[in-house]
């Protein structure tokens, strides 16, 4: 009876996030498009950096592409928008294999910087390329109907997580966090760590390029320093890690709760909400290294849980 | 009879120079491994141990020379052949690394489970699964912990259950019993022995030479690098060299 319940009341859930636009206001979908493309860019950053233990900064690069793909398609060449999402979908992929390739050798602090120049170069590079519509940016055409963008996005988002849970219960889920456990040992097992790693890039890639690719459909313009802001690559993180690297729903709820949280405080705290990241940061590296997710799944918690965290990773 | 062991040769190794970068680890050493032999590899800190076992298994370049496993070259600067680490795997020589390098966040059983990535058959993982927690009763009872939790000797018994789980003729284990406890030791010399008994190969790095000697019949001492003695381990126990280098007589 309990289990009957459970999935009636899921169920419900289910069909009430789905049908958002038809009984909320303009301002809530929007909030929620958002929250929905941050929570695909975090679970790409999550499928890297999380589960393959690849910390990359510069996510954003899969984002800008996928937003300039879209875009260049639907104006140049009037594709419908879910054909250029496609489009998108496989220059984030083809592009994280390309450079992923040569990076992917990197470990920890260089693979970390390496990615974050990568963002700022191929940000220099569309300013610079005339077909682009270098620092001018581009302009889309008008979406008829601006629900468009929420059930796109959500679907993406589900095939997403779905796509992910299925991959973790087989091999390649199980050589990504062999090979974030430790890379030599599994290179020990016979994993093919080269391969493994350029798939989980090239997944991410994937992912985050379609939510870009929303993104330039749904703002109707774009420009370099917005789709290739490195902040975004940050924000990835910060919301990947708050609510819980390396695990499924994670991202997704670090994205609702961050996003929620910076949009209720930029409006009441206009200058003070600036401080909110860096103190969210630090409290999260402090009291939640874990992230949200590893309190959820404590059972019973109380002042001790902290305590060892502290006492566990403190530097 | 002497053809007839030289064509079993497990491992053969012939000339083989390896090591980082710059500096050259290995020099010329010539070293092979009987079928169903165990072989011990003794010597000092830094003298190669850990550095020839990486080179076999290929996680080490080597600059020249040759390996075979089964006759069939996995290396050999002559021929231009090297097979990668998964190939090797593949074709039956497993490492149980330094450190044992277990997964930490991972279960015992996710693991041990990892050692037969290159066998994707989930009937007969469950079945290597018995067997192997058959080997190890005490990492049976612990599968659902989390591997970096254990004590020492439980976690180099789930590194080398995890090794076995690719069903290896050849077994490479680096440092058997540093830091472990004397029990634990013990009981890790008498599955030494059952895991020979099955009819796989071993090679055993081990500093302690008396642990070394007692579970091989015979041994290759390193030295900064080189080979410089071989033979059986009632010899080598006798050796006064060895006595006087090793064993403190």
């Amino acid at each position: 009876m309990n289990k009957v319940l459970k999935y009636v009341f899921l169920a419900i859930i289910a069909v009430l996030i789905a049908t958002v636009p038809l009984y909320s206001g303009a301002f809530i979908t929007r909030f929620l498009i958002g929250v929905i493309l941050y929570a695909i860019m975090a679970e790409g950053w999550n499928v890297i950096a999380g589960y393959t233990g690849y910390p990359s900064f510069g996510n954003v690069v899969f984002f800008g592409l996928g937003a300039y793909v879209t875009a260049l398609c639907m104006i140049n060449f009037h594709t419908p928008f879910i054909l250029s999402l496609i489009f998108s979908s496989i220059a984030g992929a083809l592009f994280a294999i390309i450079i992923g390739i040569p990076i992917l050798r990197l470990k920890g602090h260089y693979f970390a910087i390496v990615t974050l120049g990568i963002g700022e170069t191929m940000m220099a590079i569309t300013f610079n390329v005339p077909f682009t519509g270098t620092g001018a940016g581009l302009s889309l055409p008008l979406a008829s109907n601006p629900n468009l963008f929420y059930y796109v996005s959500l679907i993406v988002l589900v095939i997403f997580i779905v796509f992910l849970k299925f991959i973790l219960s087989g091999r390649l889920g199980y050589g990504m966090i062999a090979v974030r456990e430790d890379e030599d040992a599994a290179k020990m097992m016979g994993i093919d760590t080269v391969a493994v790693k350029i798939k989980a890039f090239a997944i991410s890639g994937f992912f985050t390029a379609i939510a870009g690719g929303i993104y330039a459909y749904w703002s109707t313009f774009i420009d370099p320093p917005t789709v290739y802001d490195p902040v975004m690559s940050i924000k990835m993180i910060i919301m990947t890690v708050f609510g819980g690297a390396g695990t499924l729903l994670g991202p997704v709820a670090g994205a609702f709760i961050i996003i929620f949280l910076s949009d209720f405080l930029s409006t009441h705290f206009t200058i003070l909400h600036t401080f909110f990241f860096g103190g969210l940061i630090v409290m999260t590296a402090i009291f939640l290294p874990k992230g949200l997710m590893d309190v959820l799944s404590q059972k019973g918690i109380g002042w001790k849980y902290f305590i060892e965290n502290i006492r566990k990773h403190r530097v | 009879m002497e053809n007839d062991t030289k064509d079993k040769k497990m491992l053969k190794i012939e000339k083989l120079s390896a090591g980082y970068a710059d500096t050259q680890v290995l020099w010329d050493i010539n070293l092979s491994v009987e079928n169903g032999e165990t072989v011990a590899l003794i010597g000092s800190n830094g003298a190669g141990k850990s550095t020839l076992l990486e080179t076999v298994i290929g996680l080490v370049k080597p600059i020249s020379g040759l390996i075979e496993l089964e006759n069939k070259p996995v290396y050999s600067d002559s021929a231009s052949i090297s097979i990668p680490t998964r190939e090797r795997v593949k074709n039956g020589m497993s490492l149980v690394p330094q450190g044992r390098h277990l997964f930490p966040n991972m279960t015992v059983e996710e693991n041990i489970s990892l050692g037969a990535f290159l066998q994707n058959n989930r009937k007969t993982l469950k079945k290597e699964l018995e067997k192997v927690y058959e080997l190890f009763p005490r990492v049976y009872e612990r599968k659902n912990h989390p591997a970096g939790k254990l004590s020492g000797g439980e976690q180099q018994m789930v590194a080398i259950a995890r090794a076995l789980m690719s069903k290896p003729k050849l077994l490479m284990i680096d440092e058997l019993s540093l830091g472990l406890a004397p029990v634990i030791v013990d009981i890790l010399i008498e599955i030494i022995y059952d895991i020979s008994k099955t009819g796989t190969s071993l090679l055993v790095v081990e500093q302690d030479v008396q642990v070394a000697l007692s579970v091989a019949k015979r041994a290759y001492v390193l030295e900064t690098g080189k080979v410089v003695m071989q033979g059986k381990s009632k010899d080598l126990l006798d050796d006064p060299q060895i006595q006087s280098a090793y064993l403190g007589i």
